[in-house]
């Protein structure tokens, strides 16, 4: 596994990755509305733009640092000039993601708000199975909204209380589906075999999509640049060894750099 | 080697703690605007060189360097303990911890040094914390590091 990659959470790597969470979010959607082929579209574009804005890699040059986006190969590079703030967010005490990236807030609540306006304008709901593929948006809308917002350290009792929370919620859901089945049918939602495994297929991909995005957001930090032009951008490194040893080398090629030009 | 130039100071607290434009520090100073470009650049590595060591000789590791407002965090790898420095104009860098905040007479000295400097370099905006509790001011200049 990589050590240190770019984050989409700035420029065109942010649009890009924004587009692709809503049209991931509206082919899910879609695919409720029977319309297959806009339902393919959003998802065969959701994946576009997601692997375009796929953080590549990082190159430290003289005093600017060079991030490269794309997979597999790369569609765009940006180089940080004039670098005059590099800090560790997950190790300040008072530190979020969302005083540096408040363009993500927008895209988390679209993407937690659009299954329930759904839900809300379409009135007839669908097959009660299907909740729990719909719920996906909304739950890593709600970990990624908390994320942004209690990134440091501190509030990693936090995160960790809120996961306890959704897997309450995911048995709550759970219950939810089971009893509108046999609301809706009249009888057991484990009497239909494929009914069973959708609801299974649904619960299971609820449940990993999230502690999958709980975990990697405890274990990873995330190195914060600015630049005197006030532009920031963010570096997701592997422990918090790594985005020590990635803010050293930074610093150390800036100095080095300010030497030889003298 | 702990200490900038006073020209290259006095570029840093133009442009960083007055937030003067480069062409505007030029014509105060009667120098090009490259020139002044190249102090600043220059400037930023030496401070950078400067946290770097600091962090160095206390055996810390770096959480924050903000070079646009002179001052680093470190945490040291003995004690976890995490430590502020603080670039002073003209005399060097000053090395602060949070906790505990010792007001004893040579303290005091050091603590006035930081929260002047935190206003000449714009980390706190409010020229009347210099009166106010010391303890407030310098709890309050910890918050806004870490944020």
């Amino acid at each position: 596994m990589k050590r240190q990659w770019p984050l989409p959470y700035s420029g065109l790597p942010a649009l890009m990755s924004g587009i692709s969470m809503i049209c991931f979010t509206g082919g899910i959607l879609t695919g409720f509305l029977n319309a297959p082929v806009v339902m393919s579209i959003l998802i065969v574009l959701g994946f576009v733009f997601g692997l375009l804005s796929a953080g590549r890699r990082i190159e430290v040059v003289s005093d600017s640092v060079v991030l490269e986006y794309g997979f597999t190969r790369t569609a765009l590079k940006y180089t940080i000039k004039d670098i005059i703030d590099v800090f560790d967010i997950n190790e300040l005490s008072r530190g979020n993601l969302v005083r540096y990236f408040k363009y993500h807030l927008f895209i988390f609540n679209l993407v937690i708000v659009l299954p329930i306006i759904y839900l809300i304008l379409k009135g007839v709901y669908p097959n009660p199975v299907y909740l729990p593929i719909l719920f996906i948006p909304v739950l890593i809308g709600i970990v990624l909204q908390l994320y942004i917002v209690f990134t440091a350290k501190n509030y990693r009792k936090l995160i960790r209380r809120v996961s306890q929370v959704l897997s309450i919620v995911w048995v709550t859901i759970g219950f939810i589906v089971g009893m509108t089945y046999r609301e809706v049918y009249g009888k057991s939602l484990f009497t239909d075999p494929s009914a069973t495994i959708l609801y299974f297929i649904g619960m299971v991909l609820l449940a990993a999509s999230t502690i999958v995005l709980i975990a990697l957001m405890c274990k990873h930090h995330v190195v914060i640049i600015e630049s005197a032009d006030g532009k920031s951008y963010a570096i997701g490194t592997s422990s918090a060894e790594d985005a020590k040893k990635l803010m050293k080398h930074i610093l150390e090629v800036i100095a080095k750099n300010a030497e030889a030009t003298t | 080697m702990l200490k900038l130039p006073p020209r290259m100071e006095e570029i840093l607290l133009l442009v960083y703690g007055e937030e003067l434009r480069e062409v505007d520090v030029a014509k105060r100073l009667s120098i090009s605007k490259q020139a002044v470009s190249k102090a600043l650049r220059e400037a930023r590595g030496r401070l950078a060189q400067i946290f770097l060591t600091i962090a160095d000789l206390m055996y810390a590791d770096i959480i924050r360097v903000n070079i646009e407002k002179g001052y680093a965090i470190i945490k040291l790898r003995q004690t976890k303990q995490k430590a502020y420095v603080f670039y002073v104009p003209t005399k060097g860098p000053r090395v602060i911890f949070e906790n505990p905040i010792n007001l004893d007479k040579n303290n005091v000295k050091l603590y006035e040094e930081i929260v002047e400097t935190a206003i000449k370099w714009r980390i706190l905006r409010n020229k009347n914390l210099k009166t106010k509790d010391l303890v407030k001011v310098l709890t309050e200049l910890f918050k806004v590091v870490e944020a």
